[in-house]
């Protein structure tokens, strides 16, 4: 469009805190979105009774995050226990009675921890990082002598040129870039 | 045998399936066509897979799998996956995009592509074709080598849940895979823990806990007398059978798993020999037709 001419633009000190500030920003709107998300909870604790992994290691309560969220305290949310152990198998989501799409809020949190730098589990990171590979796991010879044994055909590659400008576009590689992991602690 | 053709889809098989059990592929490319369907193969990528992927940007695994879509929109073909994770991403992809400005934002994306998102084409679960294509009816009649096994069926989480996109099969109680076992001979009684996640998504994190869940699968399949595991979703049975052979030292006994398509190819007349049987880490029983 005319009159919309690219201007260089000198990034000075006070332009990256006011950055920092205006993503800080961001991340506040999404949490307090989330918090009213959870009101209708009761606390009535059937999301941690149906999640196998509280199931199995009490420690681990999603009931936690959302209480967090009712209440506006956002202190260390991104490190909450539960968050990374939930694998998305949407069991709390689908038993709550007062219809709170808990796996949704917490795959939102997860977004915001990666776009806030925040620590997050090592193996997420590396599944991340093999997607521009086109798959989650290496095409590698053992691989095809297996498939080859078996008479089945090659498999199909994907243009990696075409994951690529998509991961780049979405800002994915950004993301990844500015990870750190849980287990460095 | 039973030429009346289904249809032709575009099969998307997914990484699980493809590199760590190509065996499933196998069962699938032999038993498949025998139920009147045509395989075609397409230069997918990885779904992407709703656990990690979905959790470190909700844009790009929309994007990406919009790609996916877009690759059987150009063939104007039908997916079919055998992959529950698949089929959660793929689905989840589509419903979310029937909003037109989360349609209008990913197309952007894929523009850098030469790739438009139009929403042309269906996905469909393997169960799904199973159970309202095919129908249970013409499984029974196909099945005329009943096999008479006791089976723990575990369906897993992502082919039913979300259920208000997926749709498939009741969330907390699903029945229609059980329904499709006893179609070509299977006992399937209920047991404790039927319904419990395997525990695949969480072992990105923690081992321990993923072998608890399994544990308990076990015990709970164990507890009703079951020869063995029957399920349809990929991760649960790497999960299962590789997970098992790997928990070395536990005292409980190993629980062999099946796919479902194996034991229907056998049901349907398919020879034994024709499978990767000794693929399986945990011993297969001996069937009896």
């Amino acid at each position: 469009m005319q009159g919309m001419s690219k201007k260089r633009r000198i990034v000075r000190v006070g332009d990256i805190s006011e950055m920092i500030r205006e993503k800080e920003d961001f991340i506040m709107i999404e949490l307090e979105e989330l918090s009213r998300q959870v009101l209708p909870c009761l606390q009535c604790t059937t999301c941690a009774s149906s999640c196998p992994v509280f199931q199995v290691d009490s420690e681990k309560n999603p009931r936690r995050i959302i209480y967090k969220l009712s209440r506006n305290d956002f202190s260390n949310i991104f490190n909450e226990l539960s968050l990374w152990w939930c694998g998305g198998c949407y069991s709390c989501q689908e038993h709550c009675p007062q219809g709170v799409a808990l796996t949704g809020i917490f795959f939102k949190l997860k977004n915001l921890a990666f776009r806030s730098g925040e620590r997050v589990p090592n193996l997420i990171i590396r599944n991340g990082g093999e997607l521009a590979s086109g798959f989650l796991i290496r095409y590698n010879d053992r691989i095809k002598k297996i498939r080859r044994e078996l008479g089945l055909p090659e498999i199909m590659q994907p243009s990696l040129d075409e994951i690529k400008k998509i991961l780049q576009k979405s800002g994915f590689f950004d993301l990844l870039e500015i990870s750190r992991t849980l287990d460095d602690e | 045998m039973m030429n009346e053709k289904i249809k032709r889809y575009a099969l998307f098989w997914g990484c699980t399936i493809q590199f760590r059990l190509p065996w499933i592929e196998l069962s699938a490319r032999r038993v498949l066509p025998e139920l009147g369907v045509d395989i075609v193969d397409l230069p997918f990528s990885c779904c992407p897979d709703p656990v990690s992927t979905k959790a470190i940007d909700h844009k790009t695994w929309l994007a990406l799998a919009a790609r996916n879509l877009t690759i059987a929109e150009e063939e104007d073909l039908n997916i079919l996956t055998l992959c529950s994770g698949c089929f959660e991403t793929l689905r989840m992809a589509q419903e979310e995009m029937r909003d037109k400005k989360i349609k209008e934002e990913i197309n952007s994306i894929l523009k850098e592509t030469g790739r438009e998102y139009n929403g042309k084409i269906e996905v469909i679960h393997l169960e799904q074709l199973l159970y309202e294509r095919i129908g249970l009816k013409k499984i029974e009649d196909y099945a005329t080598r009943p096999i008479k096994l006791r089976v723990a069926v575990h369906v897993g989480c992502h082919f039913t849940r979300p259920s208000n996109i997926l749709k498939t099969d009741d969330p907390l109680y699903p029945e229609k895979l059980d329904e499709l076992c006893r179609a070509i001979g299977l006992e399937t009684p209920d047991y404790p823990d039927k319904n419990l996640c395997c525990g695949v998504g969480v072992g990105l994190v923690d081992r321990d806990i993923m072998s608890k869940l399994i544990i308990r699968k076990i015990k709970g399949a164990k507890m009703v007398g079951a020869d063995a595991i029957v399920s349809h979703c990929p991760s649960c049975i790497l999960n299962y059978d590789t997970g098992q052979y790997i928990l070395a030292g536990s005292e409980m006994e190993r629980m062999p798993v099946f796919h479902y398509l194996e034991l229907l190819g056998l049901a349907i007349g398919i020879d034994p020999d024709e499978f990767a049987f000794d693929e399986h880490k945990i011993k297969l029983p001996d069937i009896t037709f």
